[in-house]
């Protein structure tokens, strides 16, 4: 956790340039993701999770902006790069796997060919190096018959598979930091299981860092070592995994837990404890932002205070942020 | 019915035994499209006709350009299909002027699609003020008539095969830039390209390697439609009288015989016909090549 993180986001917003004005989507988001470690970034839809990725590498839809802050990967802030340095980090340094694996790959070349292509642009192998490099890597994702599946067809593979493919694709080149943006949300909650295994293996074996993007929070609880939760466009709580799940500071993020069903037994059931709770309101419209903190209308603590002022990222236990006026400490807690 | 069951037959084994090799997509089309007997017919009639105009001439071994016979004949009478106004003998002309409106439709639809694909895929990929530009100058070619702009091109500088292969070729590319626009749009949009352009690629890559493959089935069944269109327009060129009056051509035999129409049929239907055939088999293909590419298009049964 000590000297420069892989990837460090500082105060970015993002606005998208509209008719009627400026819209922000990303409000002064900061995050850290260190060498080989997992970040969770958590939020509805909607809240600004994969508009932070795409932001990361530069790949805003036309009309979105990046309007202030940095984006660092080991101290060089890539916002500013040229176009062919950001393309030379992007699947070589930083690779993404998409929410999609029916969609993802393309449908007229094999997966083999996929997969080699990243590595023949960005690692200079040569066609043969290249395909074994894909074989090697189908093998590491587990798909059985790597050298004969080199040659099918995304159409004669499973979601699952081909989500196996996905990651393979996004390994072939090891990079340092790969961001999934929900990458188990098409898949079955088995097959979502051997992912999550498969990712975390790969992980111990690569030593990635990962984003992972989802409003599972079964998810992060298995994957993730740190999380960040997002709201409306900002990033409303940040810390480790473990305190998080257990002393959340930010009512929304404790709002959030309360809404995830959970099996319990017979006896704790009968309690009520079993009762799915919801937060009630709705995510406020983009550009139609509250004045003061952005759940206040939806938050059961809010006051006057949280209704007209913003509040600032307070500190409330070792690496543990949340922007609230309510936020408790975790030794309170 | 009968072409969706065996295929989901052998879908089944391919998943039991992974080293049997996998269909590739083309090759499954061309299965498809030489079961399609119209389109089997019109890649026969083609290749008839193909053969007819590189080898017919040196077989029939009759110069086109002599007087034959009397003028006027009707065929059977001394020549297989007749002579024209001045004893020129028919079926040697078709087989020598098949070849000259074969290689202007052939070389002019090439150009359409060309300058068509350009333009569509930069359109459709760069977007915004590319895109406007682009298509205004599109329109631009849209809205001329067609045959209008290519007579005065032709007019303007001298009949010869380069102006007129131009002039064909600059006034039927708009409805391609269109249709590769909208499909470079529909595709550019779809995950796969996100993906892509997430792992590094480069436009130029994305546009050729990534998007066009997709995108090519409308584009190729438009190809052929164009062509057909190509070889008419040349005809109809000809026709006028503005072909290339040293190069004989169907559409310059047609055109040169006009006025003896009444009195003999055979100088102008025949090399009509000629073009009809022609036509029909690339029509044909077209067709069956759209049923093949086309999974909701194919017939059932």
């Amino acid at each position: 956790m000590t000297g420069t993180p892989f990837l460090e986001v500082r105060n970015l917003t993002v606005e998208m340039k509209g008719e009627s004005g400026a819209i922000r989507v990303l409000d002064d988001v900061s995050l850290r993701i260190e060498r080989g470690r997992t970040m969770g970034i958590v939020g509805e839809s909607g809240c600004g999770k994969s508009m932070t990725a795409l932001a990361i590498m530069r790949l805003l839809p036309p009309g979105f902006e990046i309007t202030a802050g940095q984006v660092l990967v080991e101290g060089e802030d890539i916002t500013r790069v040229p176009e062919a340095r950001m393309r030379a980090l992007r699947g070589n340094d930083i690779s993404m796997i998409f929410q999609e694996p029916m969609t993802s790959l393309n449908p007229v070349f094999t997966v083999g060919d996929q997969i080699a292509e990243a590595v023949k642009q960005h690692q200079g192998l040569d066609a043969g190096a290249a395909e074994q490099r894909a074989i090697e890597m189908l093998k590491a994702v587990q798909i059985p018959g790597a050298e004969a599946r080199l040659h099918a067809y995304p159409h004669e593979f499973s979601g699952g598979m081909r989500q196996r493919v996905m990651i393979a694709m996004a390994l072939a080149c090891q990079p340092r930091l790969i961001i999934a943006d929900e990458p188990t949300t098409a898949l079955d909650v088995t097959v979502q299981a051997q992912i999550f295994a498969l990712m975390r293996e790969l992980q111990q074996e690569t030593g990635t860092a990962i984003m992972l993007i989802t409003h599972d929070l079964g998810a992060v609880a298995e994957l993730a070592d740190d999380v960040a939760v997002f709201y409306a466009g900002k990033r409303i709580e940040s810390g480790p995994a473990g305190a998080i799940l257990r002393h959340a500071a930010h009512p929304y993020t404790s709002g959030l837990m309360s809404c995830t069903p959970r099996l319990r037994l017979s006896a704790a059931a009968r309690d009520g404890a079993a009762v799915l709770r919801e937060i009630p309101g709705m995510v406020p419209q983009l550009g139609r932002m509250p004045q003061g903190c952005r759940f206040a209308p939806r938050c059961p603590l809010a006051d006057d205070r949280c209704r007209s002022v913003m509040p600032p990222d307070v500190e409330v236990g070792p690496a543990h942020a949340a922007a609230c006026w309510k936020a408790e400490t975790e030794v309170m807690a | 019915m009968m072409s969706s069951e065996p295929m989901q037959a052998t879908a089944a084994p391919v998943e039991a035994a992974p080293a049997a090799k996998p269909d590739h997509p083309m090759r499954e089309t061309l299965k498809i499209f030489l079961k399609n007997r119209s389109a089997a017919g019109g890649l026969i009639l083609l290749g008839l006709i193909l053969f007819a105009t590189i080898f017919g001439p040196a077989i029939y071994g009759v110069d086109p350009y002599e007087m034959v016979w009397m003028p006027l004949s009707p065929p059977g009478d001394g020549t297989p299909l007749g002579t024209d106004y001045i004893g020129r003998d028919i079926l040697a002309g078709i087989l020598v002027g098949g070849r000259v409106t074969l290689i202007v439709g052939a070389v002019s639809a090439v150009m359409t699609i060309v300058i068509g694909l350009v333009v569509g895929s930069f359109a459709g990929f760069f977007g915004g003020r590319v895109d406007a530009a682009l298509m205004k100058f599109t329109e631009f070619f849209q809205v001329l008539p067609s045959l209008l702009l290519a007579m005065v091109m032709v007019t303007i500088f001298s009949p010869s095969l380069g102006t007129i292969i131009f002039a064909i070729g600059i006034v039927g590319w708009a409805q391609i830039a269109r249709l590769t626009r909208a499909e470079f749009m529909r595709i550019a949009s779809l995950e796969y390209v996100k993906a892509a352009r997430a792992a590094g690629a480069r436009d130029g890559y994305l546009m050729f390697r990534v998007i066009l493959p997709g995108s090519l089935p409308p584009i190729v069944v438009a190809s052929a439609l164009v062509t057909g269109a190509s070889i008419l327009f040349e005809a109809g060129l000809s026709f006028l009288g503005l072909g290339d009056p040293n190069q004989l051509s169907w559409g310059l035999i047609i055109g040169q015989n006009q006025n003896y129409l009444m009195d003999a049929w055979w100088t102008v239907t025949c090399p009509g016909i000629a073009i009809f055939l022609t036509v029909l088999a690339i029509s044909l293909i077209g067709d069956g090549i759209n049923d093949a590419l086309n999974p909701r298009a194919r017939k059932r049964g």
